[in-house]
C-alpha cells in the first residue's frame, strides 16, 4: 500500500530540510498531490537515497526555480532538469561505469525517425516520406546504414535513451516484437506514423562497442515525458536503469521472482550525428500499450522500500 | 493513502468542442515563447509539439472540427510577425501547416518567400525561409513555385537550400530541372556534403526511378560537360556503385532506366548478351526509337573499337522502322512496330530465342 504521508516525511527528511523556508519549499512539499507527482517524488527519493542524485544540488536548484504559477508542476520541474549535474562527483557511478564500452540500441517511432534522423534537415515530412523510409527499411533486412546521416541525434529532447543490444536482440527477433518492445521498455507509445495511427517502431543498433558516454538515468531525464512514460528510478548503482513495463509487472523487483526479462537502459547526451556504424532496422507496428498506472505506482513504492532497506543494511554493516 | 486523481482526460477530449477562436487562443498560447504560460500538452518520447499537433488534427473526427483547426492555424500564421522573437512559434506552425495544408496559407507562404520576409530567421539550426519553401511544396507544386525555385537557386550559395530545391523539383514538379542537379553536384566538395547529396539522390531515385539521372548524364555527356572533373568523378562513382551495381543487376532492375544508364556509363567495356541487346532495343517504347538506337549504336561502336571487327548484328532503319538484325537477316526483330510500342513481354521469348541462338552460336564458335 502506498502511503503518501510517509513519502512526504521522507521528502522532508532527505530534501526539504536542506531548503530555506520559501514558497518553493511549500510547493515541493506538495509533490505528492497526484499519482504522477507521487511517482515523481518516490523516484526522486530513490535517486537521492541511492546516491544517483545529490540532495544538496537538487535542493539548491529547486530553491532557484520561480514558484510554479500554474498547476503543471512537472513542467516547472523539467526546467531544472538541465541544471542537475549528470553524476555526483566521486560517486560509484562516476568512478566505475562511464569507461565501459557497450553496444546499444535506440528504439524510435518511425515518424520521428523519418523526420529527425533520416531526412537530415529537420524539414517537414509527410506520409510519402514515411512510406519511403518504411519501404526502404523493409527492403533491407540487413538494415540501413546511417553513415551518411548528418543530423542531431537527439530528436526533441536533450537525452537519448538506449538499451543494451545483447538484451534487446532476442526480443526484436521474436513474435510481435514492436508491441513487446513498446511494453517492455515502458515506451507507452500510442500514436505514430502507421497508417492506423499507431506507433511503428525502428531500432537503431549502434556499432559494436561505440565510445558513447552513457549512464544510468535519473528522474530528471524522464520528467519531460513524465505522464506518457513509465519511468521508475532503480535502487542499485550498477550503472543501469531498469525501466518499468507499461503493462504493470515490475520486471526488476521481487514481484516477478525473476520470471520476466529485465530490460536495462541508459541515457546519453545528444550527439551531432548517429554514432559511427549505426544501422537501422524496421521492427513493426506496436499495439497501443495496456498501461497499468496503479501497478506502476505500487512498484515505485516497492523499489523505494528496497532502497531504504539497502541503506539501513549498509548503515548497520558500517 | 493513495491520492485519488480524476480519470485522465485526453487532449482529444479537451479540444473536441473548440470553436475557431478557442483553437486560435490555444494554439497561440501553445506556441508562445518560452517563459510564457503554456497549456499542458503531453508528448511521447522523441515526439515534438508539431508532430503532436499533426496527430491531434488527424484524430479530429468531424470535418467541421478539422475546418476550425485549419482556420485557426491559417489565421495564426498570418498574424505571427516574422521577427526573431517569433521564430520558435513559426518553426512549429510551419511544420503543422505542412501536414494540415490550410488552403489559404499557400498564398501566405508564397508571399513570405517572394517578399523574403523570413530571410535570416532560424530556429534550432533550421533556416525558416528554407522551411517555408519545403512547406509550400507540401501543396501542389505550380509554375509560380517552380519559377521561384529556379530563380533563387541560381543566385544562392546555400547548399541546404539547393538540396531542398532539388528534392522538390525532382519529386513534385511537373518537369525536372536538370540544371539544379549541376549546381548541387558542383558544390558537393566535402565528404559531409557528398553524403548529403547521395542521401538525397537515393531518396529521389527510390521515388521516381533513374529517369532523371539518365537524362542528366545523357545531356552532360563527356563532350559537352563543363562540370569540374572531381565533381563528375564523385557523382559518377556514386551512381555506378550505390545505384546501379554490376551490369547484370542493372538489367534485372524493374526500372528499365537502370539498364540504359548502366549501358551508357559502362557499355564500352562490356560484352552484352543477345537478350540484353534486345532489352535495350525494346526500350524504344519507353524512350523513343532514336534513344534506343543511340544506345545500341554506342555499343556497336565500342565493340568495333574493342574487338577491331564488325559485330555480327546491326541496326537497320528502314522506311522509318527500326530493326535489330543478326547477320544476313537470320534473325530480325522489329523494335518499333507501327501498331504501337512493343510490350516488353509480348512475344519476346520467341524473338529472343531466334536472335540469341544465332548470336550466341557464333560467339561460341
Amino acid at each position: 500500500m502506498i502511503n503518501d504521508g510517509y513519502v512526504r516525511e521522507l521528502l522532508q527528511a532527505h530534501l526539504l530540510r536542506l531548503m530555506k523556508p520559501s514558497p518553493n519549499r511549500d510547493w515541493a512539499r506538495d509533490l505528492t498531490d497526484s499519482d504522477d507527482l507521487l511517482r515523481f517524488a518516490v523516484c526522486l527519493l530513490i535517486d537521492i537515497l541511492s546516491g544517483a542524485l545529490e540532495a544538496e544540488v537538487v535542493a539548491s536548484q529547486l530553491a532557484l526555480l520561480d514558484p510554479p504559477q500554474g498547476d503543471d508542476v512537472l513542467t516547472d520541474l523539467a526546467k531544472i532538469a538541465d541544471r542537475i549535474p549528470e553524476l555526483p562527483p566521486g560517486s560509484q557511478e562516476a568512478a566505475t561505469r562511464l569507461t565501459e564500452r557497450h553496444s546499444y540500441v535506440r528504439v524510435l517511432e518511425l515518424g520521428s525517425f523519418t523526420r529527425h534522423c533520416f531526412f537530415p534537415r529537420r524539414l517537414p515530412t509527410d506520409v510519402e516520406d514515411v512510406a519511403d523510409v518504411r519501404n526502404h527499411l523493409l527492403a533491407q533486412p540487413a538494415g540501413i546504414s546511417l553513415a551518411g546521416v548528418d543530423c542531431s541525434w537527439t530528436g526533441d529532447s536533450d537525452f537519448v535513451w538506449v538499451a543494451p543490444s545483447d538484451q534487446l536482440a532476442p526480443i526484436l527477433d521474436g513474435e510481435a516484437a514492436a508491441t513487446k518492445v513498446n511494453d517492455l521498455l515502458g515506451l507507452g507509445l500510442s500514436r505514430g506514423a502507421a497508417p492506423t495511427g499507431h506507433a511503428e517502431l525502428v531500432a537503431v543498433h549502434y556499432g559494436s562497442a561505440v565510445d558513447v558516454s552513457a549512464r544510468k538515468p535519473t528522474v530528471f531525464n524522464a520528467v519531460r515525458r513524465w505522464r506518457t512514460g513509465y519511468y521508475l528510478s532503480f535502487y542499485a548503482l550498477d550503472g543501469w536503469g531498469r525501466t518499468h513495463r507499461c503493462s504493470g509487472v515490475d520486471t526488476c523487483c521481487a514481484a516477478c521472482a525473476g520470471t520476466q526479462p529485465c530490460v536495462r537502459e541508459r541515457v546519453h547526451r545528444g550527439l551531432p550525428r548517429p554514432p559511427d556504424g549505426s544501422v537501422a532496422f524496421y521492427i513493426g507496428v506496436a499495439d497501443p500499450p495496456k498501461g497499468d498506472r496503479k501497478a506502476l505506482l505500487a512498484d515505485a513504492f516497492t523499489r523505494l522500500m528496497t532502497q531504504l532497506s539497502d541503506n539501513e543494511r549498509a548503515t548497520h554493516d558500517s | 493513502m493513495t491520492p485519488s486523481a480524476p480519470g485522465p482526460r485526453t487532449l482529444e477530449d479537451a479540444v473536441a468542442t473548440f470553436d475557431t477562436d478557442e483553437w486560435l487562443r490555444w494554439l497561440r498560447a501553445l506556441t508562445a515563447s518560452p517563459g510564457s504560460e503554456r497549456p499542458t500538452i503531453e508528448l511521447q518520447r522523441d515526439e515534438d509539439i508539431s508532430e503532436r499537433l499533426a496527430r491531434l488534427y488527424d484524430r479530429l473526427g468531424a470535418a467541421a472540427q478539422r475546418q476550425r483547426f485549419q482556420d485557426a492555424l491559417a489565421a495564426l500564421c498570418g498574424a505571427t510577425t516574422p521577427v526573431p522573437h517569433n521564430a520558435p512559434a513559426l518553426f512549429i506552425l510551419l511544420q503543422v501547416v505542412a501536414h494540415v495544408r490550410p488552403p489559404e496559407t499557400k498564398a501566405y507562404l508564397l508571399r513570405c518567400l517572394e517578399g523574403r520576409t523570413l530571410a535570416g530567421l532560424t530556429h534550432q539550426g533550421t533556416n525558416l525561409a528554407t522551411l517555408a519553401l519545403a512547406v509550400a511544396a507540401a501543396y501542389p507544386v505550380d509554375d509560380r513555385l517552380v519559377y521561384f525555385i529556379d530563380r533563387t537557386s541560381q543566385v544562392t550559395d546555400d547548399f541546404e537550400y539547393l538540396l531542398v530545391c532539388l528534392r522538390i523539383l525532382a519529386t513534385r514538379a511537373p518537369t525536372p530541372q536538370l540544371d539544379l542537379l549541376d549546381r548541387v553536384v558542383v558544390r558537393a566538395t566535402t565528404p559531409q556534403r557528398q553524403a548529403q547529396v547521395t542521401g538525397e539522390i537515393e531518396m529521389i531515385v527510390r521515388r521516381t526511378g533513374l529517369a532523371l539521372l539518365y537524362r542528366w548524364f545523357r545531356i552532360r555527356s563527356a563532350e559537352m560537360c563543363d562540370l569540374p572533373s572531381e565533381a563528375m568523378a564523385f557523382f559518377t562513382t556514386f551512381v555506378r556503385i550505390r545505384l546501379l551495381g554490376p551490369m547484370d543487376s542493372a538489367f534485372a532492375s524493374p526500372d528499365r532506366y537502370a539498364a540504359m544508364l548502366a549501358t551508357y556509363l559502362d557499355g564500352f567495356a562490356y560484352q552484352f548478351s543477345a537478350s540484353q541487346l534486345l532489352f535495350l532495343g525494346l526500350c524504344a517504347d519507353l524512350v523513343g526509337k532514336t534513344e534506343a538506337a543511340f544506345l545500341l549504336n554506342r555499343i556497336r561502336v565500342a565493340s568495333l573499337r574493342r574487338d577491331r571487327s564488325r559485330p555480327a548484328w546491326q541496326l537497320i532503319d528502314h522506311n522509318d522502322a527500326l530493326f535489330l538484325c543478326y547477320e544476313d537477316d537470320r534473325a530480325v526483330v522489329h523494335l518499333d512496330a507501327h501498331d504501337g510500342p512493343i510490350p516488353l513481354r509480348r512475344g519476346r521469348d520467341a524473338v529472343v530465342d531466334v536472335f540469341e541462338r544465332a548470336y550466341d552460336d557464333d560467339v561460341a564458335a
